[in-house]
């Protein structure tokens, strides 16, 4: 015996069954759009997080000594800025190193304000050195005791006082290091030049005090 | 005389502290040469003051202050101790009374020249921790005075030389420096 | 071995140039005169040094990492060098000398030990003039050395009285005075001889010590210095200094003898 349904059972199974089959169909036209958007999304949001992570990686490297100038670093910054993430973690290390960056550059502007200066003070001394030996070699030569006497005079006007301490150098190791004769004082180094007519030559550039005149004079033995 | 001499000799051999024993010298041969240099440099000087001072033409207040620098070369208690060709007795001379002696020298011009000979000692370590050296020279003295009456003579002088390491304050840092100068300075007359 | 083989050369220069047509010049330095110094030799510290072959002709120091330095050949040659040739030693003595001190590795050293310094200085006591001879030798100290009077002879005022000591005696039953008589020595100074025992040699350095401490005597000078040496094993010999105007001139060897502990009164002594 062949089992059957009412007759509207059998309708209304129909009627379910075209309407899911209409359904289906329609599914299967529509479904694939949805779920590219989601898809998308997903691969959008994935991408957000991978650059995000990829920020918070490259901004914590910028704290630390990476081999990139301050410079470079701060291109950098910028460049991670520029993305404009939003992201709270990324902001905060944000700032963190603008904070840091902002300290390498003034450490960096100090320096170089430093290096100018010394480079600037390099130059003058070995102008004042020029000038110094001029005045041995005047004294060293003098045709009397007063023209030696004048020149040493003039010389001593380009030193902080007639007291300043003089080393002479005897000898230096493999090492750098030096060995001294007994300090004298410049005047007193001066009128060993007249006596002796003899001078020694510069070692170490000339310590200048801040008028300019020379505090400490190393020179050494010939 | 001669029992009594081969008696010293067995008393110094209880005495002797080790026979053949070399003192190690904190002073390394490069560093010698460079004391050695130094010590030479100072008796160079020593005769350029002696010119300066020996010279009539030297101002006073000059000489007087040459004589002051020569003196600061030398230890506060050095001699110097002259012999002639005929009198073997030394005569002892401070450092200030033979230059004031020499100030006194009637001649007008004084020169010493340097026979290129110098011989520079290994430098012995004594009780109190310096070193000590001599080093000889020999010179030519020549006094001649404007009618030409000349002296001349060669002298063979043993100069004594101290060494020593000390430091000193320069700038707020502490220097180490070698301190040398001189001592006793036997002067011989080796032939006129 | 010789770097570069010029020591020999040199040596020959020094030592075979002539002087005697030398013609010293008025003014400057005579180079025949720079020649005859660099031969001398200047300081015993030099003395050492040629000796054992530690230095250059030129006075240029040698150390151990020089390929001459303490040389067989160069001492050989050199040691002879340093013989006084006035002085009379036979060539045989000096050779005999020159192969035992250089085969047998024998140096000289100012802290050997076996040197001695005889030092004729001249004093003045209690206003005459007096000489005598003090003895000193090196002391190695604790830090660094130092030179140390060990003797002094010669002093006149312990030379022996003039009367024959069987004219001045304390007589042998003195003891029975309980020796009252002996306010005679200390009124017969000048025989005091006749009163101490018969081999009795009074210590001339105490004496000086204690006559300095007094002030009764006083320095004058040195007027001459010798040096007695023992350290080359078997012999003796002594330096001093010759200052003339020739190439053996300097610290010298003046007198060589053996030494034999059987010998000891052969010891040639001024």
């Amino acid at each position: 015996m062949i089992f059957s349904f009412p007759t509207n059972i059998a309708a209304v199974l129909r009627t379910n069954l075209m309407l899911a089959l209409v359904v289906f169909s329609v599914a299967m036209v529509v479904s694939p759009g949805c779920s590219g958007r989601k898809k998308a999304e997903q691969a959008a949001q994935e991408q957000r997080d991978k650059t995000i992570q990829g920020a918070l990686s490259s901004l914590k490297a910028l704290m630390t000594d990476n081999g990139m100038t301050v410079p470079q670093k701060r291109a950098e910054w910028n460049r991670i800025k520029n993305l404009n993430l939003n992201h709270a973690e990324v902001d905060e290390w944000l700032d963190k190193v603008d904070a840091f960056l902002k300290q390498e550059e003034q450490r960096m502007a100090e320096e170089k304000l430093e290096s100018e200066r010394l480079a600037a003070e390099k130059e003058k001394a070995k102008k004042s050195f020029q000038n110094l030996l001029t005045y041995f070699e005047r004294i060293a030569n003098a045709s009397s005791v007063d023209d030696a006497n004048r020149h040493i005079q003039e010389a001593l006007g380009l030193f902080s006082s007639a007291q300043v301490p003089v080393l002479i150098v005897i000898s230096t190791g493999a090492n750098g290091s030096k060995d001294y004769d007994r300090p004298t004082t410049i005047r007193k180094y001066l009128d060993y030049i007249k006596d002796q007519r003899k001078y020694e030559r510069q070692a170490e550039p000339l310590k200048l005090d801040e008028q300019g005149k020379i505090k400490e004079l190393e020179l050494i033995k010939q | 005389m001669s029992r009594y001499i081969i008696a010293l000799f067995f008393i110094m051999g209880f005495s002797a502290a080790g026979l053949g024993q070399e003192k190690s010298l904190e002073i390394t041969p490069q560093r010698k040469r460079a004391i050695d240099s130094l010590a030479l440099e100072k008796v160079r000087d020593l005769s350029r003051y002696i010119t300066l001072v020996g010279n009539k033409s030297t101002p006073f207040s000059e000489a007087q202050r040459v004589i002051d620098r020569a003196v600061e070369l030398f230890s506060d208690d050095a001699q110097i101790g002259v012999s002639s060709l005929n009198r073997r007795e030394i005569r002892y001379f401070t450092v200030r009374r033979y230059f004031d002696h020499l100030m006194a020298l009637n001649y007008d011009q004084v020169t010493v020249e340097w026979y290129n000979i110098q011989y520079v000692s290994d430098l012995e370590l004594q009780p109190d921790g310096r070193y000590v050296g001599v080093i000889t020279i020999f010179q030519k003295f020549t006094g001649q005075n404007n009618e030409g009456l000349k002296y001349e003579d060669t002298t063979k002088k043993d100069i004594t030389i101290y060494v020593e390491k000390k430091q000193t304050q320069i700038g707020g840092r502490l220097v180490d420096y070698w301190d040398v100068w001189l001592g006793d300075v036997r002067v011989a007359h080796t032939s006129k | 071995m010789m770097r570069g083989g010029l020591f020999l050369p040199r040596l020959i220069v020094l030592c075979c140039l002539p002087l005697s047509n030398a013609v010293a010049q008025d003014f400057g330095i005579d180079p025949n005169r720079e020649v005859q110094l660099q031969a001398s030799t200047k300081q015993v510290n030099q003395f050492f040094r040629r000796f054992n072959a530690e230095e250059a002709p030129d006075g240029k120091r040698w150390f151990s990492d020089h390929p001459d330095y303490h040389s067989f050949g160069i001492r050989k040659r050199y040691i002879p060098l340093l013989f006084d040739k006035g002085a009379g030693i036979p060539d045989s003595l000096v050779r005999a000398f020159t192969n035992e001190a250089v085969n047998g590795k024998q140096f000289l050293s100012l802290h050997g030990g076996a040197f001695l310094a005889e030092v004729h200085s001249v004093f003045s006591w209690e206003g005459k003039l007096d000489t005598l001879q003090l003895f000193l030798s090196i002391q190695e100290e604790s830090v660094g050395s130092k030179w140390v009077m060990v003797a002094a002879k010669g002093m006149s005022i312990l030379t022996v009285g003039q009367k024959d000591s069987s004219l001045v005696f304390l007589h042998p039953l003195s003891h029975e005075i309980e020796f009252m008589n002996l306010f005679r020595v200390f009124q017969d100074a000048e025989n005091m001889h006749a009163y101490v025992k018969e081999d009795f040699e009074p210590d001339g350095l105490s004496v000086l010590w204690y006559e300095i401490q007094r002030k009764r005597v006083v320095f004058k000078s040195v007027i001459g210095v010798k040096f007695h040496f023992r350290q080359i094993e078997g012999w003796y010999f002594t330096l001093e200094q010759k200052l003339r105007p020739e190439l053996n001139s300097g610290w010298l060897i003046t007198g060589l003898q053996r030494s034999l502990e059987s010998n000891k009164n052969s010891i040639p002594h001024d």
